[in-house]
């Protein structure tokens, strides 16, 4: 019995160690040498199958011991890994180049090197670029095969967020170049189905298992007490030349032109500020505000674009750049007059999406193109707006377009003048345009423009996290005046209830639309909970503050990366969102853990070691659970996107090493060192170094497709 | 801690977030410093700058435009530029074919810019942004062929069949190995690449029909260039320009000279002249690469509105077809036109108002429509003026980063190693009568531009570069490079579409593709390769920016 154990638990402390070393390995030798010295190495597949084996032999020795969810979380961990060597095993992935005009091919070309062929035969039919509206960046990449397959002809589209599948073989686009499309191949039949059946019956099986009386996640739960989260997001920016700015005064009148923004009439200032938010990641540079980022790129569009004020999100784009550091200038996106990333855009590398999409948004606002300011009426009375820098529907009046032209053209010449008191007239003239031509109805109240525009001065998601974490843990420090920590969580409660009013009467429908509005009600119900309810629950307020605070960091988190444009297909899909945020929620957590742990071994009280050891472990389950769902829905995603759904790409790995590092503490009535609650709170500390790793490590020193950083 | 030390607390916090929602200065203040910007700044002169620098830059009417209460006129010509003609016979914009070479100007002129490079593959003119025209001409005499048009026509409405197929002809991109192999003496590379045409005969369809030709021929592709500013060029005062051929033949330093076709020992060889519409007046060429054109308001443009979508106009009640009339001839033995050709024409004239067209063999009728010069009028006047109001009205854009340092170094060493020397900076415009050959305009119904200071970057003289696959002719008025640096942001094309055929992708290659031995900007090509890294991009910071 105890043999079983120690030869699971065992091979498993061995293959963590193992899949430690192999990223590292990967990252100074290189990839190929880590699949062949670790990941792909026939005595790591020996270690896997052992520590099943054994696992299963032991599972099935403790059947009476362990609750039914726990039995069933075991097992669909055991089919997840036979679905993992099933298609180690049978898949086949390689690549098929398509050419234009080229006979149908069958061939394709193995990732060994090797040749071999389809049953069916492809051909190019033709494929094409869709660019950012008005720009030449690339938005998406498509290409349209004609497949013959048993004397049937069909034809497929393949974009980068869409996989072709014809007799169980997918096909995703990687490359697109003049005349030749090139496609991955996967052949998975068995192995993808397996891997899923698995990962489905591990987040059932978990859900029950929170739901299961009998589990040592119930008895914890009674006792509860609690820490604190720091939040200090620092940057530096580096001297350069000021950048031209429009007086503020001036910058604020052209924020309030009506522009079609995010799929409603809004103040230009919201969409300065996502602007300025999604290029810079704040919502203002250099102590300028965002609306006079917006009008200096537009007006000085010159002294703009030697600012180094695109964050980078990864080293991979920091690279191509040649910027020191997460920020670049638009200028740096330029090597002899050529667009750097226009070779390597193709190969889907997140942070060099994101760097492109970025690059897009700024071409749109320099073209005009995202200056929706002319309200067209369209047949049965909707309106819809346009840039003058669009083509405008036939039924715009003749010269509609040229009004608009015409005035930003005075304000152009006035402002290059210096005379901008007459800027500001034609800044006037212009929204006497679009009053005339929207007419009132179809504009936003003057109440909420003014709700809207007070709400971009104080909407710093960041301010809101810290008042409600201030108040949070005024209330904890006052927690025995009980009078005094109601009025702290009032406060809370205010700040959270003040920011969904102005939303609402903003986007004029209840803040439930998005993850991040969704989150903010969520801090708000459970801060509502805790004031109203901490008499008939007197240990409420704790846990509820703590959860408020975390929705609204999840909340920040979402609100920092607004989506300006149609996102670049793999950044689009929802899966990422959901990933993120399980992700997110499960490292706050273990931090939480951390810090609650490392508090109580600084202290002597045995007691209260007990109570922090009893309180992280119960964080620990929900932990554990949202990052094995945060991978498998990370795991989805990039079957998706990628072409597969496992990639020992280095944070895949290391989430998974962090998996495994707190999945052993679950585990203690197989190990009695860990119903020591000393044991307990310092494993728990060390612990979290796996997830220090696997967030900034693999950010910072390890590369690979998850290298955006901070977000 | 005490509960009364929490008050100053969150009394701080509630004013920091008081703060940032109510600090602001209210007071917008003129900053007279900024006023003062050099002459060169104002490129269109006052009457014909404008100040917008976003994708429509090159779309706006000059000050002149309002100043003559014109800006609705202007508002219906850019009506007619920007949408696609039709084929039928009545309504606005109609009246396209029965052959044409584009449905629309904005085809051609994507951002009103330079056209777009055409990509390697088949010539595809339905694309918006090829700017590119088929030059098909005999090299043995440099002259159009007669079997096609001087701007071939690739479609054709119904029954008609587009004289040229260009799903057969073929654009290949072939690399460049200059006199320094592509290097610069201190390592920095460039790359060279130049398109080749390929048109088979299958490709004509009078050949498909039985027409045999009978010599050589050879197909360039020539982009159109930017429309803006043209009418301040027009301004440029006749003398004034013989001046420059005078100066420029008293300096003679020029390898290639003057062409002899238009200027000999100081004074014009030919001049342009309309004896069609127009009295044959005589008057300075100015306009195409080739100089085939004079003023403005006989040129290009036009030109253009009637010949590449064949829609008649008041002055004009005849088709653009090829010189020999082979389309017509076979098109009129046609089976598939025979068949077709009555449920055609009884679109163009219902009332049948023409015998000629209805009457007799049918063979001579159709012939009898094709060239026809009594057809009836698709365009209106008023219509056919808003566009040449529009066209003449066209703003050039202010110079762009003027405060940059680079740009007045670049400027400097643009003037010392002799580029400014074609690339003549400035022109003082004459009085601006309008000049009008074909005698439509009576010259009151255009804005004028008289006596400015313009900034083109042009003396309207050709030259020969002796570029791998030149133009036809070799002989190329030197292109204003007033708002190129914008092409890119007008019209999105990934490269900066530089050069006649759009060869250079950028400013360095364009310069480079003008160093051949034999060129005559060999001189200042050899002084360029010889400045430093930060000379060199200071240059092309200057092209940019003007």
């Amino acid at each position: 019995m105890h043999a079983l154990r120690n030869i699971a638990f065992g091979i498993l402390a061995l293959i963590t160690i193992c899949l430690g070393a192999a990223t590292v390995v990967e990252h100074c030798v290189g990839s190929p040498e880590a699949f062949q010295l670790f990941y792909h190495s026939p005595w790591m597949i020996c270690l896997w199958t052992l520590m099943s084996a054994a696992a299963l032999a032991y599972l099935a020795k403790s059947l009476r011991k362990i609750s039914y969810s726990a039995m069933a979380i075991h097992l669909s961990l055991a089919v997840i890994l036979a679905g993992a060597a099933i298609s180690f095993f049978t898949s086949l992935s390689g690549k098929i180049v398509l050419e234009e005009g080229c006979e149908a091919t069958s061939n394709f070309l193995l990732s060994d090197g090797t040749e071999t062929s389809l049953p069916f035969t492809l051909a190019l039919d033709n494929y094409s670029i869709k660019y950012y509206p008005g720009t030449s960046t690339p938005m998406d990449y498509e290409t349209r095969i004609i497949v013959n397959s048993r004397g049937q002809t069909r034809s497929f589209n393949v974009s980068m967020n869409k996989v072709a599948t014809v007799d169980n073989y997918r096909f995703f686009q990687t490359a697109l170049g003049q005349g030749y499309s090139v496609l991955s191949v996967q052949h998975d039949p068995w192995g993808i189905g397996v891997s899923y059946a698995g990962y489905c019956l591990l987040i059932l099986s978990s859900i029950l298992f929170f739901f299961d009386p009998k589990t040592r996640f119930r008895s914890l739960l009674r006792s509860i007490a609690m820490i604190s989260l720091i939040i200090a997001p620092l940057s530096a920016t580096a001297a350069e030349n000021e950048p031209r700015v429009l007086q503020k005064p001036l910058a604020r009148d052209f924020g309030s032109l009506y522009a079609y923004w995010g799929g409603r009439v809004v103040p230009m200032q919201t969409m300065a500020r996502d602007f300025c938010i999604k290029i810079y990641g704040k919502s203002s540079y250099r102590g300028y505000t965002a609306e006079q980022v917006l009008t200096g790129w537009i007006f000085y569009y010159d002294d703009w674009k030697r600012q180094p004020m695109i964050k980078l999100k990864g080293i991979a784009a920091q690279r191509a750049t040649e910027s020191h550091g997460k920020y670049a200038s638009l200028q740096d996106f330029f090597r002899n007059g050529k667009y750097i990333f226009s070779d390597s855009l193709r190969q889907n590398q997140a942070d060099i999406l994101a760097a492109d999409e970025k690059f897009g948004i700024i071409a749109q606002l320099c073209t005009g193109n995202l200056l929706k300011i002319i309200p067209v009426e369209k047949k049965g009375g909707n309106m819809e707006w346009y840039s003058w820098a669009e083509q405008l529907p036939p039924e715009t009046n003749v010269g509609q377009r040229i009004d608009y032209a015409l005035e930003m053209d005075r304000m152009a010449r006035e402002i290059a003048h210096g005379n901008f008191r007459d800027a500001d007239s034609t800044i006037i003239r212009i929204k006497a345009l679009q009053t005339s031509q929207a007419g009132l109805a179809n504009l936003p109240s003057p109440a909420r423009i003014s709700a809207e525009r007070f709400y971009n001065r104080i909407a710093n998601p960041w301010l809101k996290v810290g008042i409600v974490f201030t108040a949070s843990l005024l209330a904890f420090v006052f927690r025995r005046k009980k009078a005094v920590a109601s009025v702290f969580v009032a406060v809370a409660l205010a700040t959270v209830l003040l920011f969904l009013i102005l939303q609402s009467i903003i986007s004029g429908h209840i803040p439930m639309s998005n993850g991040s509005e969704t989150m903010q009600t969520l801090a708000f119900l459970s801060l509502a909970a805790a004031l109203t309810l901490s008499r008939q629950i007197p240990m409420i307020q704790l846990p509820a503050t703590i959860v408020a605070t975390l929705a609204l960091v999840v909340a920040a988190l979402s609100d920092s990366n607004p989506t300006l444009s149609p996102l670049i297909p793999v950044l689009a899909s929802p899966l990422l969102a959901v990933h993120v945020v399980l992700v997110m929620i499960s490292y706050s957590l273990f931090a939480i853990m951390m810090l609650n742990s490392g508090a109580a071994l600084l202290q002597k009280n045995k007691q209260k070691q007990r109570k922090a050891a009893a309180i992280s472990t119960s964080f620990l389950y929900p932990a554990i659970f949202c990052l094995g769902a945060g991978i498998f829905i990370g795991a989805v995603w990039a079957n998706q996107s990628w072409g597969r759904y496992w990639g020992w790409d280095p944070k895949e790995t290391w989430a998974l090493i962090t998996f495994f590092v707190y999945a052993f503490p679950l585990h203690s009535s197989s190990f009695k060192a860990f119903r020591s609650a000393k044991v307990l709170n310092i494993y728990y500390c060390i612990a979290f170094l796996a997830v220090l790793a696997t967030y900034f490590g693999v950010n910072y020193l390890l590369r690979g497709m998850h290298s955006y950083a901070n977000t | 801690m005490n509960h009364k030390q929490l008050f100053p607390l969150i009394g701080s916090l509630v004013l920091t977030l008081a703060s940032t929602a109510c600090s602001d200065e209210n007071e917008i203040t003129d900053d007279p410093q900024t006023g003062a910007l050099p002459e060169w700044y104002y490129a269109g002169g006052q009457l014909g700058t404008a100040y917008l620098a976003t994708s429509n830059a090159l779309e706006q009417p000059t000050p002149a435009i309002e100043a003559a209460g014109m800006i609705q006129s202007f508002k219906n010509g850019e009506q007619i530029f920007e949408k696609p003609f039709m084929s039928n016979p009545t309504g606005t914009r109609s009246g396209l074919g029965p052959a044409y070479i584009r449905t629309s100007c904005i085809h051609c002129h994507p951002g009103y810019s330079h056209g777009k490079r055409v990509e390697a593959g088949t010539f595809n003119t339905n694309e918006i942004g090829n700017g590119c025209l088929l030059v098909v001409y005999n090299p043995e005499t440099d002259g159009y062929v007669s079997w096609l048009a001087g701007m071939p026509q690739s479609h054709a409405v119904a029954p008609f069949k587009a004289p040229v197929d260009e799903s057969q002809i073929t654009v290949k991109w072939l690399t460049q190995t200059d006199d320094w192999n592509n290097t610069f003496p201190d390592g920095e590379k460039y790359e060279l690449i130049y398109p080749e045409v390929s048109m088979p005969p299958s490709a004509i369809y009078a050949v498909r029909q039985g027409f045999t030709i009978d010599h050589p021929y050879e197909v360039k592709l020539e982009s159109t260039i930017g429309i803006y500013g043209t009418g301040l060029l027009d301004a440029i005062d006749d003398n004034d320009l013989l001046a420059q051929y005078r100066q420029e033949e008293t300096d003679g330093i020029l390898p290639n000279g003057l062409n002899p076709a238009f200027y000999a020992n100081g004074n014009w060889v030919s001049q342009y002249s309309n004896s069609l519409q127009g009295d044959g007046t005589k008057y300075a060429r100015k306009f195409t690469y080739a100089l085939s054109r004079g003023p403005l308001q006989d040129a290009a443009g036009a030109n253009a509105i009637w010949n590449i979508t064949n829609v008649t106009r008041s002055d004009r009640r005849y088709h653009y077809l090829d010189a020999a009339g082979t389309w017509a001839k076979y098109s009129a033995k046609d089976p598939e036109v025979q068949a077709g050709f009555d449920n055609y024409l009884a679109t163009v004239d219902p009332q049948k108002e023409h015998p000629e067209w209805w009457e007799g063999n049918i063979e001579q009728r159709i012939l009898a429509y094709i060239n026809a010069k009594d057809l009836p009028v698709e365009m209106t006047d008023k219509e056919y003026t808003d566009l040449m109001v529009w066209h003449r009205g066209l703003a050039v854009p202010a110079v762009r980063d003027i405060d940059n340092p680079d740009v007045a170094k670049g400027k400097e060493l643009f003037e010392e190693i002799g580029c400014a020397y074609c690339h003549r900076p400035s022109w003082k415009t004459g009085s601006d009568p309008i000049h009008d050959p074909a005698k439509f305009f009576a010259g009151n119904e255009l804005p004028s531009y008289p006596n400015q200071t313009i900034w083109p970057y042009t003396d309207m003289v050709q030259h020969k570069l002796h570029m791998t696959n030149d133009i036809r002719t070799g002989w190329c008025r030197t292109t204003p490079l007033w708002g190129r640096g914008l092409h890119q942001r007008v019209t999105g094309s990934e490269a900066a579409d530089r050069l006649h055929d759009c060869r250079a992708r950028n400013v360095i290659e364009a310069i480079m593709w003008h160093g051949n031995a034999q060129s005559d900007a060999r001189y200042s090509v050899e002084q360029f390769r010889q400045l430093s890294k930060a000379d060199r991009d200071a240059i092309v910071t200057f092209i940019d920016a003007i």
